[in-house]
């Protein structure tokens, strides 16, 4: 079984039904290709399926929801940590307001599926793709908007202005104006 | 002609495309992979993964011998992907598929987006890692995406035929073994046009034709009179 968008909502839905019914509805937010795929931005031949997790709440509830994801993998035949929350700790490179864009997937059970909107998205491969070409690819399959890239712009601004280190975005930036058609 | 990505899809990679219909030819796949992934870098970082997996499953003579007729720029990108499996944590008895490869003399970017614009070539260039400048080609070290390669149950209950090759773990009865499934139509005419064909020297096949046969994964027709070549073919 491959894993295109049908198919993540059934690894979702199974993990959500292996959790069972929880005291609160819990979000999970995707992010990464999974993102992507789910919002027909990507390809299904460019892109891996495993769900890339932004996830903000309570660490035991994530073990709950880990240990589920794991039950599918082994009903399923997939990767043990197809879903993983190993992207939230870069939710800082997020514009603000991100949690606010999300975009609804599906409802299972007490899971609530949210991915990244299209903007979020852009921006976090914007930030990724000096170190990931193929979030590179991504950015040019997808042909941001000049209204979204000076959006982008705006957040690598303000990266920028925030980084303790004094980092400059060089190659951030490279990439929008790349995107923009710079030759 | 099944795509790249599909028969990676095969073989446990979690594309999200359909799977090859059949097993693929590994070492061909690995070959098609260095040319395919200048346009589609994801299948860098997938084929890392896999070979530091599963890198038992290569059949290592045959991939030196086919690398051996490969274009320069796949040799190039076939001796980064091992080395940056190995450096991944790979066997380093995998280094003997590329040993015939050599770098590219005019270095440049493993991936054509690089080339979109002087800035993208510029990032590429000084993003890449010490293993890829080696290989005269650019590009950063990839992370390991284990999240996205499946279990070896669910590898093996796919694709049995891939079983013999792990035991085997890839020495050269593997190689002799696919040489004649994938190169030769199940049969080669003599031990010498074998050696020819995996690239291996004839003591060597001959040592493991003497293995195979053993196993009962070969035959070897003897002729009448006990001379002149003999015929070695696949078991059924």
């Amino acid at each position: 079984m491959n894993l295109d968008s049908q198919h993540i909502h059934l690894a979702l839905r199974r993990t959500a039904e292996s959790l069972g019914p929880q005291d609160t509805i819990l979000q999970i937010v995707v992010g990464g290709g999974c993102a992507g795929l789910l919002a027909g931005l990507l390809a299904a031949d460019r892109t891996t399926a495993d769900c890339d997790v932004y996830w903000s709440g309570d660490a035991g509830q994530w073990d709950a929801i880990a240990e589920a994801a794991r039950a599918t993998a082994r009903q399923l035949g997939l990767p043990p940590e197809w879903l993983n929350r190993d992207c939230s700790i870069f939710a800082w490179c997020l514009p603000i307001g991100w949690q606010s864009r999300c975009v609804r997937v599906a409802v299972f059970g007490s899971v609530e599926i949210l991915r990244l909107s299209r903007l979020d998205l852009i921006a976090a491969k914007v930030i990724s793709a000096p170190r990931r070409p193929q979030d590179l690819e991504d950015l040019f399959a997808i042909k941001p908007l000049d209204t979204e890239l000076d959006e982008v712009e705006q957040h690598i601004d303000r990266l920028e202005s925030e980084d303790l280190d004094r980092r400059e975005y060089v190659a951030e930036r490279a990439i929008v104006a790349a995107l923009r058609g710079a030759p | 002609m099944t795509s790249v990505e599909s028969r990676w899809a095969r073989v446990g990679a979690l594309f999200s495309c359909r799977p090859a219909s059949t097993t693929p030819d590994i070492e061909r796949l690995l070959i098609e992979t260095t040319h395919s992934l200048q346009s589609n870098a994801r299948l860098l970082p997938i084929a890392v993964t896999w070979l530091a997996t599963y890198g038992n499953f290569v059949a290592r003579q045959r991939l030196r011998h086919l690398a051996r007729e490969a274009a320069p720029e796949e040799q190039a990108a076939l001796g980064l992907l091992i080395d940056f499996a190995i450096a991944h944590g790979a066997s380093e008895d995998l280094r003997l598929c590329s040993r015939d490869c050599n770098p590219l003399l005019a270095p440049g970017p493993l991936f054509e987006i690089h080339r979109r614009s002087a800035a993208l070539l510029r990032l590429a260039e000084s993003s890449t890692h010490d293993i890829a400048r080696r290989w005269g080609l650019w590009t950063p070290f990839p992370d390991l995406k284990h999240d996205a390669i499946r279990p070896v149950e669910w590898l093996l209950a796919h694709n049995p035929s891939l079983r013999e090759r792990v035991v085997r773990k890839g020495d050269l009865r593997c190689s002799i073994i696919e040489t004649l499934r994938h190169d030769t139509a199940g049969e080669s005419p003599s031990e010498t046009q074998l050696a020819r064909s995996t690239g291996a020297t004839r003591a060597a096949v001959r040592a493991s034709l003497h293995a195979l046969l053993q196993e009962g994964a070969v035959r070897i027709a003897r002729n009448p009179g006990g001379r002149g070549p003999r015929v070695i073919t696949l078991a059924a």
